[in-house]
């Protein structure tokens, strides 16, 4: 196992390798750069941009760059964002756990909601609550996030006014209790976590659905029965726990998005979130962010997979590495 | 059978939902029946009527901003969104009126200048303070000047005050309110460009020395470190959630009963990227004062039952849109082939085409449809709404008229040879060009798409593709591959800011940049026109110089100005002492450029 989890990492860094240079090279081929954005400002002379872009190394061919974006990145530094004009750890640290916050939040009610439903409606294949349930999932798979999101504020914020409209705190917060500051929390938190589990939970619900209707026509599934098994047990014990091997693997990727925000809904919902940060970075070509942005992703990928490979070895015994 | 059951009830809860919903609005409105009241529409203010009370102090300000302030540093190089912050935090020498533009008094008291017109003399207001206690002097001026001039950092202000062989302005200190300025050569935006914000020697010249100053005050850099001579100053700054700013205890400027302004304690600025979001915050009373869009101005003027609020129409904003042809000579070096087709710089490059198109364009027909009628349609380089000084009123104006555009291409040999519809030029050539504009801009892009469709009542053929921004500016400024685009600039109510544009050598004269002789009659004028112009010390003579620049823009139409957007806004009617200007570079401070002097009304 150890030398499986060993041999896994030299590999996941050998692809993080391959993946920089893709990154990289994607950035590089399109056009301009972020001080292009200057030269349309008539004051800036020609010889500043050059100074500028010839101070950042971006006038050195490609792979030079690269190299010396690799050299860094390897001794733990990320650079200094362009258009900050500080350090790209600095910036991602300061959005890092909001994004966590919602991420986590998402994925627990995704996971509490969805399985229950997933097998409620595995058990009663056919019969009216799953024909309801898996309209639901369609229409929960087909709305886009951020329009959901949008509708949301639109109905709690704007129409009702229940609920704040975006952002993650309110204007007085730095006044309230402690008990005050978490419902302000909690009051911001609601839109963007149920717009991010209605997403996941679909998904998982439909596949939790099809699996366990698989496992519950299995013969093992007869026998417990016949052994005079409570339908509970039969359920939760035996059926379930054969049918978790594929939603494990969906627990992998989600824990790769969970440093990773959603762009679109963070503008919506004004989250101040990685994703806007790295999404606006995209769009003013502020390349050591985007990077880094970009690095955070691809490792939180690799490492999904393996947590999740390791967990399908835990839970489910046939599953063995060499 | 399964599957159409499945349908049938994700439409009847499709439905459901809808029904809900509308449900909710409807017993929402009509919830409010009764007694409903529409907001008022005011207009600028101006110089007659601009008369502050004296109002209380304390309370706050909220409003939404766009932008992720990048640096609070008002000399390194810095975008709009950072912009916001360091003119309140520091102030110039001197500041623009806000109606006339007149040059006024403020840190300085006095400048005058001695006969050559090169060596000014410029004299501090007596008993200024920074927000930390220290005594304001002519060090401070120096100091902020030779930041200027450092050329370790970016700075758009030092290549405007640099001569074309790197020649500097010399500044020596008389004493502690005095200071020489030795220009080096004729200036007649000298008082202007003193309106610069000076920075305090005391507390940055160790970092300006040690070449630290780029990454000096920072998005990270402790609040305590901002010392400065504005109204408010920096307190905190949260990422993607708000940038606060606090009453500077020690600001100069004092009512008219003598109290020490601004009279707020806190401006707060939440950042809010997306524009419907601010428009709801506002809605939900979390914001006082939103920059609208035409389409959203109808639904804050109808009647509604809590009006708590004054909206406003201040009249054409600076910024404006523009339609331009490449009309670039030159040839591609790396594939030796010219960077427009020979045939197609013929027509770009004829006066005639130029005119027949301003004549095809529907520019109230843009305002309408694009502004919801909130615009006004643009002919010159200044808004003739605005009534600036330097507007030439007389200039020649390109009304709709399709007639006069046929003429003008049937003179040039353009005509519907072979009746498919299409042009063809005097050699055949049938007339089809690409015209583009950035993505971001959806309201460029509407424009963009009534140009299209007025050139092709013309009988031209149009392609348009829009890029994104980074793209369309490689093409512009370097590779020089483009047709026909339509962009946008920041407007001034000074014509000098536009030198760089309009001088053929210019960088960003974006029709045939970086000339090196001017390549037709009318440009090697306006080039002398614009040499003359900033010695000229004259301010009539100064107007009539800009006059022949205006005249020869309209008659040769390199830039063929569509419509610019009006200034719609919509502020708290608790806030007293507002008297609004539509002369702003950033549109959110229309209606509180005189923050320090904005108040709450007690009840």
């Amino acid at each position: 196992m150890i030398s499986y989890i060993i041999r896994r990492i030299l590999i996941s860094i050998c692809m993080l390798l391959a993946a920089s240079i893709l990154g990289f090279g994607v950035m590089k081929l399109t056009p301009g750069t972020y001080f292009d954005r200057l030269k349309l400002d008539p004051r800036i002379d020609q010889e500043t941009i050059e100074r500028e872009i010839g101070k950042r190394g971006l006038d050195k061919p490609v792979f030079q760059q690269y190299g010396m974006w690799l050299w860094r990145f390897v001794r733990g530094d990320l650079g200094d964002s362009f258009s900050f004009k500080r350090p790209v750890a600095g910036l991602i640290r300061g959005r890092v756990l909001n994004t966590l916050i919602m991420n986590i939040a998402a994925i627990i009610i995704t996971w509490l909601i969805a399985i229950p439903l997933g097998v409620y409606a595995a058990v009663r294949q056919y019969k009216r609550s799953d024909k309801l349930l898996s309209g639901l999932s369609f229409v929960g798979m087909s709305l886009p996030g951020f329009f959901l999101a949008l509708l949301m504020m639109w109905v709690f914020a704007g129409i009702l006014g229940i609920l704040p409209a975006g952002g993650l705190k309110s204007v007085d917060h730095d006044e309230m209790s402690l008990l005050g500051k978490v419902g302000d929390y909690s009051r911001h938190l609601v839109i963007p976590t149920v717009v991010l589990a209605v997403g996941a939970l679909a998904s998982l619900q439909r596949i939790t659905r099809g699996k366990m209707i698989e496992e519950l026509r299995q013969q093992y599934v007869t026998t417990a029965r016949a052994k005079g098994l409570s339908e509970s047990r039969v359920i939760y014990r035996h059926a379930l726990r054969n049918a978790i091997n594929p939603l494990i693997t969906i627990f992998g990727y989600q824990f790769a998005t969970l440093f990773s925000g959603a762009a679109l809904m963070e503008i919506i919902l004004n989250y101040p979130g990685m994703g806007r940060l790295i999404y606006e970075a995209i769009i003013a070509k502020d390349e050591p962010l985007v990077m880094a942005g970009f690095m955070i992703g691809a490792v939180m990928l690799l490492a999904g997979n393996l947590l999740a490979d390791i967990l399908l070895c835990v839970v489910d015994p046939r599953i063995a590495y060499q | 059978m399964a599957r159409v059951d499945s349908r049938i009830i994700t439409v009847i809860l499709l439905v459901a939902t809808l029904t809900l919903v509308v449900g909710l609005l409807a017993s929402c409105r009509s919830g409010d029946a009764g007694k409903k009241s529409k907001p008022k529409v005011l207009g600028i203010a101006s110089p007659e009527t601009y008369e502050p009370t004296i109002g209380s102090f304390g309370g706050r300000l909220v409003l939404a901003t766009m932008g992720e302030p990048k640096s609070f540093n008002p000399i390194v190089e810095n975008e709009s969104s950072s912009r916001e912050y360091t003119m309140i935090m520091w102030e110039g020498l001197t500041k623009s009126n806000p109606w006339t533009n007149e040059v006024e008094p403020n840190l300085a008291i006095s400048w005058e200048s001695d006969k050559s017109g090169l060596v000014w003399t410029v004299k501090l207001r007596e008993g200024l303070t920074w927000s930390d206690g220290e005594p304001f002097t002519a060090d401070d001026v120096v100091f902020t000047f030779q930041t200027i001039y450092d050329k370790r950092y970016i700075c758009a202000m030092r290549d405007i005050i640099t001569g074309p062989h790197g020649e500097e302005w010399q500044l020596e200190r008389i004493d502690d309110l005095t200071i020489r300025f030795t220009l080096f050569d004729k200036n007649a935006i000298f008082p202007q460009l003193l309106a610069e914000g000076i920075i305090p020697r005391h507390k940055y010249k160790p970092l300006v020395d040690g070449g630290q100053f780029e990454s000096a005050l920072g998005t990270d850099t402790p609040p305590e470190e901002f010392v400065g001579t504005g109204p408010f100053l920096l307190k905190e700054y949260e990422p993607g959630r708000q940038v606060v700013m606090m009453r500077n205890p020690r600001y100069w400027r004092l009512d008219k009963a003598g109290q020490r302004l601004p009279y707020l304690d806190e401006i707060i600025f939440l950042l809010v990227p997306n524009m419907d979001v601010r428009l709801l915050k506002f809605q939900q009373g979390e914001t006082d004062i939103l920059d609208l869009r035409g389409e959203d101005f109808p639904v804050f003027a109808k009647e509604q039952a809590k009006v708590d609020y004054n909206l406003y129409r201040l009249g054409p904003y600076l910024g404006r849109t523009h339609l331009l042809f490449n009309q670039n000579t030159g040839v591609n070096p790396e594939m030796n082939e010219p960077f427009v087709e020979p045939h197609k710089l013929k027509w770009f490059r004829d006066k005639r085409f130029r005119q027949a198109v301003s004549y095809a364009m529907d520019r109230q027909g843009m305002v309408n449809n694009v502004f919801n009628g909130l615009g006004y349609p643009q002919y010159g380089p200044f808004n003739e709404a605005s009534k600036l000084f330097f507007n030439n009123p007389g200039i020649r104006r390109f009304e709709y008229n399709l007639e006069r555009a046929r003429e003008l291409l049937k003179a040039m040999g353009m005509e519907d040879r072979d009746d498919d519809g299409i042009l063809e030029d005097a050699e055949g050539h049938k007339v089809q060009f690409n015209l583009t504009t950035n993505l971001e801009n959806t309201q460029r892009n509407a424009v963009a798409d009534i140009v299209r469709k007025d050139l092709e009542t013309l009988g031209m053929r149009v392609n348009f593709r829009p890029m994104s921004f980074n793209a369309l500016i490689s093409k512009l400024d370097s590779t020089f591959d483009w047709e026909a685009c339509i962009i946008g600039l920041t407007g001034s109510t000074e014509p000098h800011w536009g030198a760089n544009v309009w001088r053929s050598s210019g960088r960003t004269h974006e029709w045939f940049p970086r000339q090196k002789t001017p390549s037709t009659d009318w440009e090697a004028e306006i080039d002398d026109l614009f040499a003359r112009g900033i010695k000229e010390l004259d301010r009539e003579k100064r107007r009539q110089i800009y006059f022949r620049w205006q005249e020869i823009a309209a008659e040769q139409q390199p830039f063929i100005y569509l419509v610019a957007r009006e200034i719609t806004g919509v502020i708290r009617n608790k806030f007293a002492n507002i008297f609004p200007t539509n002369l702003v570079v950033l549109r959110e401070w229309a209606l509180i450029h005189n923050l320090e002097e904005i108040y709450i009304k007690v009840e």
